[in-house]
């Protein structure tokens, strides 16, 4: 275990230069191969070459794009559309095919605010959406490139950053979240938020997988309390540590985690020190 | 996420909504990737889980839809920090009985799998037992007995008979 770390170190100190991550020419944007592909607003670019050493030293091929090169080769249409032509073209002729995407940069559905590498918008599925919202937002179409369901054909997740400086804190919390041999408490702990119309949905997580596994439960149900108290019940959750955070609740606005009374807000954030104890959260919404 | 002194490491969530039955679904299947099948890459045990879903009910966007909206927020190949859980039998399934019924594909020396979809296949003997992990192109498979083998992808229901010869 802490020969592994050391090499990831070692690599990440004298790893490959940036050069060899980012393509810069279209037609190594044509031809190339990888096992991690990397989509990035171009101004946050420089801050992610952390990231392409952790996941070059840990075995995978990576090339990093700037959107601005995909926007200059695939040059008609909508952005969402030059993307998507981009992963067609490296889904059908990159060798190997990559495994992940990782889109950098957040999506707005106002372009002038914070809309760095945009998501494709599509009218709402049939059952109701909160707010009245009439469509929803997908990375998954980038990357459904294969026969004609909608199963995605390559791992996709985004990092929503707004600024370099922001993308720069994500990565290195990445890093040290991957680097650091912490086993502690938290990493066998989660926490689980419910409201109370889905207390007995969280209860089923509870008792069919956490309590089975061993795992330390911290709950923050609905019923515990008024909303004050449950807001810092769950800023103390985090700050305790947790590897998971199943959140059963609702959402809404201002963006929060809600019942009848509210659970979490945006602004607690503010509150969050937990600096090496960095939970998943898996919203059930 | 972008909060250094703390917050989250990453995120998973329906943008902006899914279906309550099709929500509560897709997060027992998360679930189950990690608690059950020891899956530790944070992407491949959202991936999974919307594959099946997809594959479940192609037709029910209450559940296919939910799937579809559910969206990773972080980095897809991170590694969750939960403890691998040394009690579950390392990659040992009930294989479906209809996959017996299956013409199966004879195969000698080398497994080809011309997808990318290949990185998330598994070889599994006729126990249920996780033989090998797959990969795109030329798996060598000499070093196994001759017999009868599956291959699924991570989250397809589908359960491909081969029949392994010398």
């Amino acid at each position: 275990m802490k020969l592994g770390l050391c090499f990831i170190l070692i690599t990440l100190a004298f790893g490959l230069g940036q050069a060899d991550y980012l393509i810069t020419n279209p037609d190594s944007l044509l031809n190339n191969g990888c096992d991690y592909l990397i989509v990035s607003y171009d101004s946050f670019t420089d801050a992610v070459y952390p990231l392409c050493q952790l996941r070059d030293s840990l075995g995978l091929e990576v090339r990093m794009t700037n959107v601005s090169l995909i926007y200059t080769v695939f040059d008609s249409g909508p952005r969402t559309d030059r993307i998507r032509k981009f992963m067609e073209r490296v889904y059908n002729y990159w060798n190997p095919r990559p495994e992940y995407l990782l889109l950098v940069g957040d999506a707005c559905k106002d372009t002038t605010l914070g809309d760095y590498v945009p998501v494709r918008r599509f009218p709402k599925f049939s059952y109701s959406y909160y707010g009245d919202l009439q469509e929803h937002g997908a990375d998954n179409w980038y990357v459904t490139l294969e026969g004609n369901d909608s199963t995605p054909d390559i791992i996709v997740g985004r990092l929503p950053v707004n600024s370099f400086a922001g993308t720069e804190s994500l990565v290195n919390k990445i890093i040290r979240y991957e680097t650091s041999a912490d086993t502690g408490l938290w990493t066998r702990t989660v926490m689980l938020l419910a409201s109370t119309d889905r207390a007995s949905m969280a209860d089923e997580f509870d008792t069919t997988f956490f309590r089975p596994a061993g795992d330390s439960v911290y709950k923050v149900y609905e019923s515990q309390g008024s909303s004050s108290y449950l807001r810092q019940k769950t800023r103390a959750g985090f700050n305790q540590g947790a590897v998971l955070v199943a959140q059963v609740t609702h959402g809404g606005q201002p963006p929060g985690w809600y019942g009848s009374r509210t659970l979490f807000l945006y602004s607690d954030v503010d509150s969050l020190y937990n600096l090496n104890k960095l939970p998943v959260v898996l919203g059930r919404g | 996420m972008e909060r250094g002194s703390g917050g989250t490491i990453a995120g998973a969530a329906p943008n902006p909504c899914g279906q309550a039955d099709g929500n509560q679904l897709l997060v027992k299947e998360i679930l189950k990737n990690i608690y059950w099948r020891n899956e530790r890459v944070l992407g491949k045990a959202v991936f999974a889980a919307k594959c099946s879903l997809m594959v479940w009910y192609p037709t029910n966007d209450w559940y296919y839809g939910s799937a579809y909206v559910y969206t990773l927020f972080g980095d897809p190949a991170l590694r969750i920090k939960y403890p691998i859980n040394t009690s579950v039998e390392e990659g040992k399934i009930d294989i479906p009985p209809e996959s017996f019924n299956q013409l199966p594909t004879i195969v000698r020396g080398a497994l080809y799998l011309s997808s990318v979809s290949g990185s998330l296949s598994v070889l599994f003997d006729i126990t249920g037992q996780k033989v090998m992990s797959l990969h795109p192109g030329a798996n060598d498979i000499r070093h196994l007995a001759p017999g009868v083998y599956f291959i699924n992808k991570q989250g397809d229901k589908f359960f491909q008979r081969i029949v392994l010869v010398d």
